[in-house]
């Protein structure tokens, strides 16, 4: 078991090493490959990149990074408030909209989202997909609100 | 207190050269330890990466209304906790708490002034604690409470008295968000089992006699503050029949203006409308609204009996309560030394700095204390992040060495820090644990 563990490590550690050998092709290479993404979280302040295996949510790519932004999944992708909140690209929306559309509750937390648009979704609801690019990029939205006159 | 001992040892070991790079950094002091004052931290500590942050609470622990405010039944709302003991064990270098600590002018307590001439930066984030009370003829009568009252109660803040809960009928005045968690959390003891509810509150629940609620608002249907998540809770509640009572002419405004209204209010006037209905079966709770609250009656021990409402074609209805719970929102009392608007708020330079005069360290505020007591978690984390983005580009370094230990100690104030928080922490998990709770909250400090 142990040993299993270590050596699934060693295979990860060599396949992230991997795409900057030019063109070297293993099958477990190319497989691990695929099942990788980074996300692109463009905020106010600049822009902050995170790693992403297929299945992560947003939330997860911002956590297993580190990624700095601030108060960002309060709840623990509990759907209990909406500090998460991204903005997708209209393609974006679509896709994730046919197969994973928010729910009652997301929508509701979503009301209350500071600058919530049309393309708005909870980070936490949202997982990295096949069908997502190699470089996916969201939005944090901007907030230039007074902040005295919140409500 | 053990931090200032640590960073005097720090330097007698340190070669001479570092010793101006440990000194230099900016000194910052935030009032408050709930969550704008904790997430600006957050920001404030990536952002000034030679900072130091000593944050003041005048309660004995930690964690404003995160621990006293959000309601036992929404514990995944307190997650954000995790994140903030994460803050405070990984910056133990440069991150200090002192609870216990007020800033006033009083003999125990430190002063704005005292603040000012110690650090280069104050953040305050001390909220808004003062309950707007209801100004009727009998609004002093046995139990008629403010919604901070019962929310203090069932959070477990120090001294709270709990509500007679022996009568049939209680009345719930306002139409935020407080008003649905005081009935909620009356209607629903078996929710409340597993929480951090304080086990003698949730006894008083269980022992409840009250079967009719009404919530009451002042004005109309449109005016309400609810969240949409909080109002569909209130009409799910197991056990009873909850629903809304409105004139037709608001029903019928609000049906001809939901397809012009923007969605989060669309959704939450929907909510409104699809609920309205007759209440029936033993036990009822029932919103109603444009009755304006006139008189309260009480018997002759000077207990409420029954609350006066007047409607709008000016007649008057008598509503029996043996409970009144005036929910009407917080203000913020404003520190003493700080400037105010013609409103009484604390008067601003722009949306993040105190318009302070005098000498001393900058003034910066987030959150309630700036005068708009609303809104939810993501709302402070957003205000909280703005001002620290401010902050992280304005502040100079500078400020004491010594901080604050040294006038804390010469007044005599017993402060408690993180590391007690983390003993009173393990003991309350641990009360918890043995009663299938989350934690059994100390009460008495």
């Amino acid at each position: 078991m142990f040993q299993m563990l270590r050596l699934t490590l060693t295979t990860l550690t060599r396949a992230s090493a991997l795409p900057r050998i030019a063109a070297t092709s293993f099958s477990t290479s190319q497989r691990l490959q695929n099942e990788q993404r980074q996300v692109k979280f463009v905020t106010t302040n600049g822009v902050h990149i995170g790693k992403a295996n297929l299945g992560d949510s947003l939330l997860d790519v911002v956590v297993n990074n580190d990624l700095p932004l601030d108060g960002f999944g309060a709840c623990e992708g509990t759907l209990a408030c909406c500090t998460c909140h991204v903005v997708l690209s209209p393609d974006h929306f679509a896709r994730v909209d046919k197969v994973n559309p928010a729910c009652e509750e997301e929508m509701d937390l979503l009301d209350l989202a500071p600058a919530l648009s049309d393309e708005s979704r909870l980070g936490c609801q949202i997982k990295l997909d096949k069908s997502d690019p190699f470089v996916l990029e969201v939005t944090v939205p901007e907030v230039t609100r007074d902040a005295r006159t919140l409500d | 207190m053990g931090i200032g001992h640590g960073r005097r040892f720090f330097l007698l070991l340190t070669p001479i050269r570092s010793i101006s790079s440990q000194r230099g950094g900016t000194r910052i002091a935030v009032v408050g330890s709930g969550p704008s004052g904790l997430f600006a931290v957050s920001s404030l500590l990536r952002r000034l990466p030679s900072s130091s942050i000593d944050v003041i609470e005048a309660a004995p622990v930690p964690f404003g209304l995160v621990r006293y405010g959000v309601a036992p039944d929404h514990q995944d709302v307190k997650n954000c906790i995790h994140s903030f003991e994460k803050m405070f064990s990984t910056h133990e270098d440069r991150l200090s708490l002192f609870c216990n600590l007020r800033v006033g002018q009083g003999p125990k307590e430190i002063s704005l002034d005292d603040l000012r001439s110690r650090y280069s930066a104050i953040l305050l984030a001390y909220g808004a604690n003062r309950a707007r009370r209801l100004n009727v003829p009998g609004s002093d009568s046995i139990n008629v409470l403010t919604g901070s009252q019962v929310v203090g109660w069932y959070s477990g803040y120090p001294s709270s008295s709990p509500p007679l809960l022996d009568h049939s009928s209680a009345i719930v005045i306002g139409n935020g968000n407080v008003s649905l968690d005081c009935a909620r959390v009356l209607a629903s003891p078996r929710r409340l089992e597993h929480t951090d509810i304080p086990d003698e509150a949730l006894e008083l629940i269980r022992k409840s006699r009250v079967r009719n609620i009404s919530i009451v608002g002042r004005r109309g249907p449109g005016d309400v503050s609810f969240t949409i998540k909080e109002l569909r809770e209130q009409f799910r509640l197991e056990g009873w029949s909850s629903g809304v009572e409105m004139d037709k002419e608001d029903e019928e405004k609000l049906r001809r203006e939901l397809e012009k209204m923007e969605r989060p209010r669309k959704r939450l006037m929907q909510v409104l409308l699809d609920n309205i209905r007759e209440r029936e079966g033993d036990h009822k709770c029932s919103l109603l609204f444009r009755r304006i609250p006139k008189e309260i009656k009480s018997d002759d021990n000077g207990r409420v009996k029954s609350v006066v409402f007047e409607r709008p074609d000016g007649s008057t209805e008598e509503i029996e309560a043996g409970l009144v719970i005036a929910s009407l929102g917080y203000e913020a009392v404003l520190l003493e030394g700080l400037p105010k608007n013609e409103k009484g708020e604390l008067l601003m330079k722009n949306d993040s700095e105190v318009a302070m005069n005098g000498n001393g360290g900058r003034v910066f505020a987030t959150g309630w204390c700036t005068g708009k007591a609303r809104g939810v978690i993501a709302d402070s984390q957003v205000s909280a992040t703005r001002v620290a983005t401010v902050m992280g580009e304005e502040i100079k370094e500078g400020g004491n060495d010594e901080g604050l230990n040294e006038i804390v100690r010469s007044k005599g104030i017993k402060t408690s820090g993180w590391k007690d928080w983390i003993e009173l922490d393990g003991k309350e998990k641990l009360e918890g644990e043995k009663k299938g709770k989350i934690r059994e909250k100390i009460t008495l400090f």
